[in-house]
């Protein structure tokens, strides 16, 4: 999804993840309309990854941990498996042995963006909603997150991405949507 | 039970100079307190003299739909003046601020008065409206501090919270951190008092019954009883503020609103 700043591509972002309400139009996902499944549920399988998300009170681990910490996660018996998010976060260029015990809200915006793709992609989601994902990164992680992200497709997952620079992505996202400001449209 | 000495006209009057002291004070050091420091005299010698002829009215009728009607009075009261400390209150909070003074005021004071005081009749004005008030005095504090809060924690750490919805929490599980900040703002002035009751000043109503001549062992269970009584109302009030304010912050699709 691309389009000139104020487009509103962060907007639509948020309302495909049930974050901001639609003013027109209809969400479904797999043919089932948005209003027949509980918003909690459908957020676990449409994850979104803000822009410069956010870190959560306590320690890099605990961030990870914190995708596990809802009853719709506990009912479901999913928790997590430090040795699959150590490798996961590996190829992220992310060192859970290093980092695991260091407070999140001390890493730099480069790590905690790879950190929160990491949390959502242990979530296992349908959808993966992400607002310029590589905004804060140099060139190499932002190399292995294009890497994880295409594996992320490969494995079925789809893929909804938010980018300034369309040309970049397109191997990954070959579907290009522009959004045009249109007056009263957000 | 011996009564308490009378207080002449001529000895209020005289109380009046220790506020010119006061006034002096401010009128020296430039505190551009005096206006306001005239017109709070004003207002303490009225509304205290109009309480007390209302009470001997109520207590004279002493009838249960009178002394309802009068408590009900001050949990609106009460309701008004705790969102008046609580920074752009969402619309529909005096409701709900009222209803959990309401409860929490109905359950600890019939609690107090049936089962713990033995009142002859527990509904009696002169039991009652005390109660009632002492109760709703703290738990208007406890209301105004866990609102306050909680609406401060939604707004500023509004990333946070939605990152959890995003996680797949529902409103509720996602702020549960905010819930507990609230609350642990509301209790902890009722635990500080706890703690230190009795040591600096003898509370109010302590005071009042060994001024009356009670002894000081009985005024002393009293005010335990009291002390127990307004920790328990603090904290029912406050969660159930919080129980039944915290859905405004969502919208009908369970995301966080931004016009909070």
């Amino acid at each position: 999804m691309v389009g000139r700043s104020g487009a509103g591509k962060s907007t639509l972002l948020r309302a495909l993840a049930r974050l901001t309400p639609l003013r027109a139009g209809e969400l479904r996902l797999d043919g089932v309309a948005a209003r027949e499944i509980p918003a909690p549920r459908w957020r676990r399988r449409v994850a979104y990854l803000a822009q410069s998300p956010p870190s959560l009170p306590g320690s890099v681990w605990q961030n990870l941990e914190a995708a596990f910490g809802c009853q719709l996660a506990r009912a479901r018996r999913e928790q997590l498996d430090r040795d699959v998010a150590r490798a996961q976060a590996a190829e992220l260029l992310l060192d859970l042995d290093a980092l695991g015990e260091r407070e999140a809200a001390r890493l730099s915006g480069g790590e905690l963006s790879r950190l929160s793709l990491l949390r959502a992609l242990l979530i296992k989601p349908d959808v993966l909603l992400a607002d310029e994902p590589s905004a804060a990164l140099d060139a190499e992680s932002a190399a292995a997150l294009a890497t994880r992200l295409s594996r992320y497709v490969d494995d079925g997952g789809a893929l909804v991405l938010v980018a300034h620079d369309g040309a970049r992505w397109a191997a990954l996202a070959p579907r290009e949507v522009t959004l045009e400001e249109q007056q009263g449209s957000r | 039970m011996k009564q308490p000495p009378d207080i002449g006209t001529l000895e209020l009057g005289l109380s009046v100079v220790l506020v010119l002291v006061a006034g002096l004070v401010s009128a020296a050091l430039r505190l551009g307190l005096l206006g306001q420091l005239v017109w709070g005299t004003l207002r303490t010698f009225v509304q205290l003299t109009l309480v007390g002829y209302a009470l001997t009215y109520i207590f004279a009728v002493d009838h249960a739909l009178l002394v309802a009607g009068i408590v009900a009075l001050m949990c609106l009261i009460a309701a008004h003046a705790a969102l008046g400390r609580v920074q752009r209150a969402p619309r529909g909070s005096f409701v709900l601020a009222a209803l959990s003074l309401g409860s929490s005021t109905f359950i600890v004071a019939a609690m107090v008065c049936g089962v713990v005081i033995h009142a002859e009749r527990w509904y009696s004005a002169r039991v009652v409206i005390p109660i009632a008030g002492m109760i709703l005095g703290n738990s208007l504090t406890a209301v105004a501090l866990a609102l306050d809060r909680l609406l401060e924690e939604v707004r500023g750490r509004s990333g946070e919270l939605e990152l959890r919805l995003a996680l797949g929490y529902t409103p509720w599980e996602a702020i549960q951190p905010h819930v507990r900040s609230a609350l642990r703002a509301a209790m902890t002035p009722t635990i500080n008092a706890l703690m230190v009751v009795g040591l600096v000043s003898l509370p109010g109503m302590m005071t009042g019954q060994i001024l009356a001549g009670a002894e000081p062992l009985r005024a002393a269970r009293y005010q335990i009883v009291v002390m127990m009584m307004l920790a328990a109302a603090v904290a029912g009030a406050a969660l159930l503020v919080i129980a039944l304010s915290y859905r405004r912050c969502f919208d009908d699709d369970q995301a966080l609103r931004r016009d909070i």
